[in-house]
């Protein structure tokens, strides 16, 4: 696998800021030219030609590419430029072109460091050290949730539903939260209370909805863990010890 | 103004005076988070439940690790709780739980965060990790790589042990980082302007460790002069005023942290 270079990620900005919405051709080529990339420090066989049908098969497609390439989740989640160049390998599926011809391309305007941090992860810096915020990354956040449910029987297949650019408030909310995504035991609560045989129940995401996943992963998992610690309860404790709002969505 | 805190959880706070943590590692690679508790100072822990399970939490960014240090009456002391899921090498916040066997907090502790021993401390951006193997004969070598995090400063496993056993840590020994960091600043500089053929100017609003460097050897100058730039073609004009600029800003670096006395004053003393 080839990765962009600083002058290959400016390309990319360019392209998403001047032409991508008219809908332009992916700069593919960035990845081909010495100029603009430079081969990974490890061989990553990433098949160009791969189409994923779920943010969980991207997950684990990647989550296995890397592992068997002997890169850990410690580094390959801070690396910026690899996660730039997975969604320019696959842009037309994080950014399909619609009926019309054009894109719609997501874009944090007001923010002056990454205007398109669903691309382009943005740099954040914690205690002194850099890394990346992956929640709003259409590539790192799949591969982080997964990385962290892969274990399990269930792989976080209710948060990685959904086309690889269908980001809704349940995966932001999600991702950028290490104690949910770390939480293997509150992702089958999710699973248990949000899922059924025709897949997401409606209405799970509105976050104005008593019992949605919004108040379950912010308000009322704030409020738990003061005196309750759900990384040592079972699903089924969890699932029960919910206060009476959650009861619409257990039946 | 005072303020007053209430604690209607009844859960118990386990006082920092319990928590004895460091991390530790004599290779390279993640190191081990060590706990040790003493409940004295909160004479209420010892009054729970004996089965009441002790957690370690730790956490940087987004990695998480959870260790079980058995129960209140059955200590487990760890032989390598390793870090290897946590993003940093070099630091880890940390909780303390202590959990009764239905999921009930009984106690927790406030976030602690622990340092490996470097000379960056938090509260500065981090330009250069230290790390450590074995090199040969070989001192010390500057590793530095575009995808990396950050560059690494990395010392001869035998040297870094040895400075360790006199209890004289590489990374606070004046004398030898004396020796070590200006030749550092140079090769950085070197591989950013010249071997990499970046823009200083672009590099410069880089929110990374790359244009944190160029930043830190702007502000070595007294007028904070900038390095050449490129011209439209992209290349440098004069690449030996690149030279000259990389020559004065280290020697700058030396001026300013009074190298050459450093070395002479620890020679001196030993």
């Amino acid at each position: 696998m080839r990765v962009l270079n600083e002058m290959g990620l400016q390309q990319y900005r360019t392209f998403l800021e001047e032409v991508c919405e008219e809908g332009g051709e992916a700069p593919s080529h960035l990845l081909h030219d010495d100029g603009f990339s430079r081969s990974y420090s490890r061989y990553i066989n990433l098949d160009e030609e791969a189409v994923f049908e779920t943010k969980q098969e991207l997950g684990r497609y990647l989550s296995e590419r890397l592992e068997e390439a002997g890169v850990p989740r410690h580094e390959a989640s801070k690396d910026r430029a690899l996660w730039a160049s997975v969604t320019l390998l696959y842009f037309d599926q994080f950014c399909p072109l619609t009926p019309e011809g054009t894109r719609s391309v997501p874009q944090e305007r007001q923010d002056p460091n990454e205007r398109y941090p669903k691309f382009i992860p943005r740099i954040v810096e914690r205690g002194g050290e850099l890394s990346l915020r992956g929640r709003r990354h259409y590539a790192l956040g799949p591969y982080l949730i997964y990385e962290y449910n892969k274990d399990t029987h269930h792989k976080a297949d209710v948060l990685l539903s959904g086309s690889l650019n269908a980001w809704g408030n349940d995966v932001e909310q999600t991702a950028g939260r290490i104690e949910v995504i770390s939480n293997k035991n509150l992702i089958e609560v999710i699973r248990m209370l949000y899922w059924n045989e025709d897949g997401l129940i409606p209405g799970y995401g509105n976050s104005d909805r008593a019992g949605s996943i919004h108040r379950l992963l912010a308000d009322l998992r704030n409020q738990m863990k003061l005196t309750q610690d759900w990384y040592s309860m079972t699903p089924q404790d969890i699932y029960d010890s919910l206060p009476s709002e959650y009861d619409e969505w257990k039946s | 103004m005072t303020t007053r805190t209430f604690n209607y959880t009844g859960r118990i706070h386990i006082k920092q005076e319990c928590i004895d943590a460091s991390l530790t590692g004599r290779s390279s690679g993640a190191p081990c988070l060590e706990v040790n508790f003493d409940w004295t100072p909160v004479p209420s822990i010892l009054d729970l439940p004996g089965d009441s399970m002790v957690y370690v939490d730790a956490s940087h960014g987004m990695s998480f690790m959870r260790f079980y240090h058995g129960t209140l009456d059955n200590p487990e002391t760890l032989t390598e709780p390793r870090l290897t899921d946590l993003d940093s090498w070099t630091s880890a916040s940390f909780v303390v739980r202590i959990v009764d066997g239905s999921g009930q907090l009984l106690a927790k502790s406030r976030g602690h965060t622990v340092n490996r021993a470097n000379p960056d401390t938090s509260e500065r951006r981090v330009l250069i990790i230290e790390d450590f193997r074995d090199l040969g004969e070989r001192p010390w070598q500057l590793e530095v790589r575009e995808e990396m995090p950050v560059p690494r400063l990395v010392f001869n496993e035998k040297w870094w042990d040895a400075a360790m056993e006199e209890g004289r840590p590489l990374s606070t020994d004046s004398l030898a980082m004396a020796m070590v960091m200006p030749n550092v600043l140079e090769g950085m500089l070197k591989w950013l302007l010249l071997e990499n053929e970046w823009d200083a100017y672009q590099l410069s609003d880089d929110p990374t460790w790359k244009g944190a460097w160029i930043r830190f050897a702007r502000g070595l100058f007294p007028e904070q002069v900038a390095p050449p730039a490129h011209e439209e073609s992209g290349d440098y004009q004069n690449i030996l005023e690149v030279l000259d600029w990389i020559g004065l800003a280290v020697s700058h670096f030396c001026e300013i942290n009074g190298i050459t006395s450093s070395l002479v004053a620890g020679q001196g003393g030993r």
